[in-house]
């Protein structure tokens, strides 16, 4: 979808006819009077699974940037022979929900030329073809059997800064994709075995970062090689169409099993509005997508509406799709494979053109997986979730928001070793999970869509960067309230240390709107914040033995900063910054007292909250005051019935 | 009688409390419409939430819709304040 004339050939490939692919592409497929036994399709699917596991352990090993080998940003698929994917990796789930529509691009447009060989290796990082944001560069590889194309395997991960006006490649000052860094379509990275190096050149020379990007995309390609060696292997081992027809009945399974999961649960709409804040540098407005998940028998209907693209904070239709099909695999799918070629032929998806969450190009992307699909994710973990609260046998697999939103801080300077750097903190992967319907939420649990991701080693941030942090923590009062908690977010905060300090760009949205959501009765979970405190005081604290736990305890002048900034930081400028975490789920007042007084005695609520939100009353020893107890929560719940119906006592 | 979430339940064509039994509206209402309704502001929902107006010009709430007959928190809603309440979940029961 383009509002430029001659660009719409850029635009992902929602399906294909194989009249639309050149003729001398042979596709491998299985016979239809091929017979798989079952014991043979539970050991090989398995095995596949273990092959994409070792594909993303080679890409960890290999890249050298702490974005991958700390944080997990990345992820690698394995497919069939027209990309249909049948596995991924337990990283970053959007990064793997795009490969088919890239390779059905790639199929369609390249198979004429320069045609698609042996040995081949094409790299995108164009959102309206199939990446998520211009940084998840994907590099893609056909697998060849006898000369037909028998599956592809991708491998995609977060590169540092691919270009464009801005630190990390996150435009923040402008409003389309002409001030990020370009979209490159697919193209040959990789010919015949042999990386090509002009291309190579052409991709680096963008960057602010070439070094660690030259080593991301070589890690790239090791992980699909191993991926490539293991499945001829495989084949070798027990026959072409025994290994296809294990990618096709896996398939077939999770699409099956997610169709019986639906017919299992009552039949019904869910609706939620939610919000991405200040779109650009500047801006002080909200933009809203309103998302209706609609169960019908067996299918999943997705009716996608919203307000128009603005600033930097939107998403293609393939990060739309990333994004709600994200919180549907530990939600609704984590008992089948998540093989998506099978899952997405239960989901239906009607979006309205060029919204924020399905942008024309050239739109503002660059920022989409922390932006729009982020803001996805959200808004369909509300729907999957009360959805899920309809069923007694399901609602267990709920999550409330989790992790509402990410927190980029994108930094460069002279490092320690006097040595331009340019890195993207991860620790944010510290986010808490949404309370479930029988227990709270995880603390500093991570990233709902990045099941194995991780927060980034303060010593290994410190190791790498002219980095000393005071602190990470976990906060209190950060979870939101409910029968069952949110889990806890953590914070952080550091000075700069052996050097003369560094450029700063922010990006987030949950600011001025909390996005990790409660549902039934349960409070959202705490807004993020940025913050600078100028000209401090913390080299006397150090120099006094003392290192601070808490921002408090420093003195400066407190620079509050948007959700979009850049700025410098100063040696003596201490920073600070706080994520999201988990929404909660019921009553406040149906929380059992005693777990209060526990989250009170383990700081993870305060007293004053406890009062105020559970009407919980401690005592000084840390014990309930029961009969206070008892007296406050009557108190609220005769203030709640003086409130009126909606639009009377108005 | 089905169940709609923890709250709610739809039964003979209405939407009921669990908790009470109160009779809250017909199944295909938004019944938050027929709640208790508290408008209040975002910095209420929690300790940690920032006052929006800090960043935003835009004018948001904090709703909490409570059972008309036991003050049960039904759902609380973070929204615009000049849009209606989202009708979040609806049964197709018959």
């Amino acid at each position: 979808m383009s509002q430029i004339p001659g660009a719409d050939k850029y635009t992902a490939q929602v399906s294909l006819d194989d009249e639309e692919v050149a003729s001398d592409v042979s596709f491998h497929e299985v016979p239809d009077d091929f017979e798989l036994d079952k014991v043979t399709f539970e050991i090989l699917r398995h095995r596949l699974g273990q092959i994409n596991d070792e594909q993303g352990t080679t890409l960890k090993k290999v890249s050298g940037s702490p974005i991958v080998t700390d944080a997990y940003d990345f992820n690698v698929t394995i497919g069939d022979e027209r990309g249909e994917t049948v596995s991924f990796g337990p990283y970053v789930m959007y990064h793997a929900s795009v490969t088919d529509l890239i390779i059905r691009w790639i199929l369609k447009h390249r198979s004429e030329n320069p045609g698609i060989s042996e040995g081949d290796m094409f790299i995108c990082n164009d959102p309206w073809i199939g990446a998520v944001h211009q940084n998840d560069t994907v590099v893609l590889a056909p697998v060849f059997h006898e000369g037909e194309i028998f599956s592809w395997v991708s491998s995609t991960l977060h590169q540092v800064d691919v270009g464009g006006n801005e630190i990390g490649s996150f435009a923040i000052e402008d409003d389309d994709a002409w001030a990020e860094a370009e979209p490159v379509p697919p193209t040959k990275l990789v010919e015949d075995g042999e990386l090509q190096s002009d291309i190579e050149d052409i991709f680096l020379r963008k960057s602010r970062a070439a070094p660690n990007v030259g080593m991301d995309l070589r890690s790239q390609i090791a992980g699909n090689n191993v991926a490539i060696d293991r499945i001829k292997s495989l084949v070798d081992d027990y026959g072409a169409n025994t290994v296809k027809a294990v990618m096709g009945e896996t398939m077939d399974y999770a699409e099956e099993s997610l169709r019986s999961r639906l017919r299992d649960l009552p039949d019904g709409v869910w609706r939620h509005v939610g919000y991405q804040d200040v779109a650009k540098a500047g801006d002080r407005s909200v933009y809203e997508t309103s998302l209706e998940v609609e169960k019908r028998d067996d299918r999943l209907i997705f009716n996608v509406d919203g307000d128009a693209p603005a600033g930097v904070i939107n998403t293609t239709y393939a990060g739309l799709r990333g994004g709600l099909v994200a919180p549907m695999l530990p939600m609704l799918c984590h008992d089948m494979p998540w093989a998506l070629g099978g899952i997405y032929r239960a989901m239906e998806i009607n979006t309205a053109d060029n919204i924020m969450v399905n942008a024309a190009y050239p739109a503002g992307t660059g920022m989409a997986a922390v932006a729009g699909t982020w803001h996805t994710v959200n808004v369909s973990t509300q729907c999957i979730s009360k959805m899920l609260s309809a069923s007694e046998e399901q609602e267990e697999h709920l999550v409330a928001g989790s992790s509402g939103s990410w927190v980029t801080m994108n930094v460069m300077g002279m490092n320690q070793y006097d040595e331009f750097f340019v890195t993207q903190f991860m620790d944010p992967m510290a986010g808490g999970w949404g309370a479930r319907s029988h227990s709270d939420g995880i603390n500093t649990a991570g990233i709902f869509a990045a099941p194995g991701g991780a927060a980034t080693n303060v010593e290994s941030n410190e190791l790498a960067f002219p980095v000393l942090y005071l602190y990470r923590k976990e906060e209190t009062d950060s979870a939101g309230a409910g029968k069952f908690r949110g889990g806890s977010t953590a914070s952080m905060c550091y000075v700069p240390h052996d050097t003369e300090g560094m450029e700063h760009l922010g990006s987030t949205f949950g600011m001025a709107v909390p996005t990790s959501q409660g549902i039934n009765g349960g409070h959202p979970g705490n807004t993020t914040r940025y913050e600078m405190l100028r000209d401090s005081n913390v080299r006397d604290i150090f120099d006094s033995g003392t290192i601070p736990s808490d921002r408090s305890e420093v003195d400066g002048d407190l620079e509050s900063l948007p959700p979009k900034y850049k700025t410098m930081q100063g040696p003596d400028d201490v920073y600070f910054s706080i994520w999201q975490a988990g929404g909660g789920y019921g009553d406040p007042l149906e929380r059992e007292p005693e777990r209060v007084a526990s989250d009170v005695r383990q700081e993870y609520v305060s007293r004053e909250e406890a009062r105020r939100l559970y009407g919980v009353v401690i005592d000084d020893d840390g014990t309930v005051d029961q009969a206070e107890t008892d007296s406050r929560r009557e108190e609220i719940r005769s203030d709640r019935l003086t409130a009126t119906k909606w639009g009377e006592g108005e | 009688m089905t169940q709609m979430d923890l709250h709610l339940a739809v039964e003979d064509g209405r939407v009921v409390c669990r908790s009470c039994d109160e009779d809250i509206c017909a199944a295909d209402e938004n019944y938050k419409l027929h709640s208790l309704c508290d408008r209040k502001s975002l910095t209420e929902a929690g300790a940690l939430i920032n006052d929006p107006d800090e960043y935003v010009d835009d004018d948001l709430e904090f709703r909490q819709f409570y059972c008309p007959g036991c003050a049960t928190l039904l759902e609380n809603e973070v929204i615009e304040a000049d849009r209606e309440p989202v009708h979040d979940k609806q049964l197709y029961v018959d």
